[in-house]
């Protein structure tokens, strides 16, 4: 069974914001609202890195851990979503998780917070897949369709990788090999665990 | 056998009605329940976006179709083709 996931090579980011922009048009995100994002690190300094910044959908998800009614779920293939209808804003998560996935939409006059919003997977959520509703509640359901995150697959220079974790890592092992350098996966470590030792990742290949 | 006057039964029908007024619905709201959400190889959705030549239900097509569409992100690949 495939376990998805998500890697961000630093060596290849230039930092173009295609996948946010992809993510944004796909599921037609509101404004103020950033499923994804990039982050640059040591910016304007020599040897700056970008990586792209999005819900990691991690193994032992602390979101899932601490919200008080219990909206997440995890599918078979290990995509954390989330139920809106039993959402009630808190903000918990967001103080959970180590990505800063989490998103709130503010609404009306007085800057409501309303219910959390973040990246899917492009998995849809719990109503029917590629339903009218599941599009408006959470953005389109690609997954359903056969295909893979419009981040991943829109990115200019396949920094971002997304998809089967054992495919991702084998297309990442065989980079750094080529290369030679950037072995680095940053928050691979924090989503996902320490690599053991056949999770196809290069010997110190995190950077948590 | 003395009748009972049409004022009283008025009356008393009037009590009865006001009564049933008093009377209220439940009001507790559903209890939010998470829902089971349908698998990703269920497919589902406009079939005109569905992608490669997998059948809607068919698990070990749509992982095949998956890993096949995952090598469009590996450009050692790409380049021999």
């Amino acid at each position: 069974m495939a376990r998805m996931k998500f890697i961000c090579d630093a060596e290849r980011c230039i930092e173009c914001n295609s996948c946010v922009t992809a993510c944004k048009a796909e599921h037609e995100v509101p404004w103020g609202v950033n499923r994804r994002r990039v982050v640059t690190l040591n910016d304007g300094v020599p040897g700056e890195r970008s990586i792209s910044v999005a819900c990691m959908h991690c193994s032992d998800a602390p979101c899932m851990a601490v919200c008080p009614v219990d909206c997440f779920y995890r599918t078979e293939e290990g995509v954390v979503l989330h139920d809106k209808d039993i959402c009630i804003g808190c903000g918990y998560c967001s103080y959970a998780c180590p990505f800063g996935a989490p998103q709130f939409p503010t609404n009306g006059s007085f800057g409501l917070r309303g219910k959390m919003d973040k990246c899917t997977f492009c998995a849809g959520g719990p109503e029917a897949n590629g339903s009218e509703a599941e599009f408006e509640k959470y953005g389109r359901n690609r997954l359903a369709e056969g295909k893979l995150p419009a981040c991943a697959e829109m990115c200019s220079t396949k920094a971002l990788l997304g998809g089967d974790g054992d495919v991702v890592a084998d297309i990442f092992r065989t980079r750094v090999l080529t290369r030679g350098k950037g072995s680095e996966v940053w928050g691979w470590g924090t989503a996902y665990g320490k690599p053991s030792s056949g999770s196809g990742l290069p010997k110190e290949a995190t950077k948590s | 056998m003395k009748h009972a006057p049409w004022g009283t039964v008025i009356a008393m029908l009037c009590g009865v009605l006001a009564f049933a007024g008093c009377t209220e619905k439940p009001q507790e709201g559903a209890k939010a329940a998470k829902r089971a959400d349908a698998q990703a190889w269920q497919g589902g959705g406009d079939p005109a976006f569905m992608a490669g030549d997998w059948r809607s239900g068919d698990r070990s097509a749509w992982e095949r179709q998956l890993k096949a569409r995952n090598q469009t992100q590996n450009e050692y690949v790409r380049t021999q083709q």
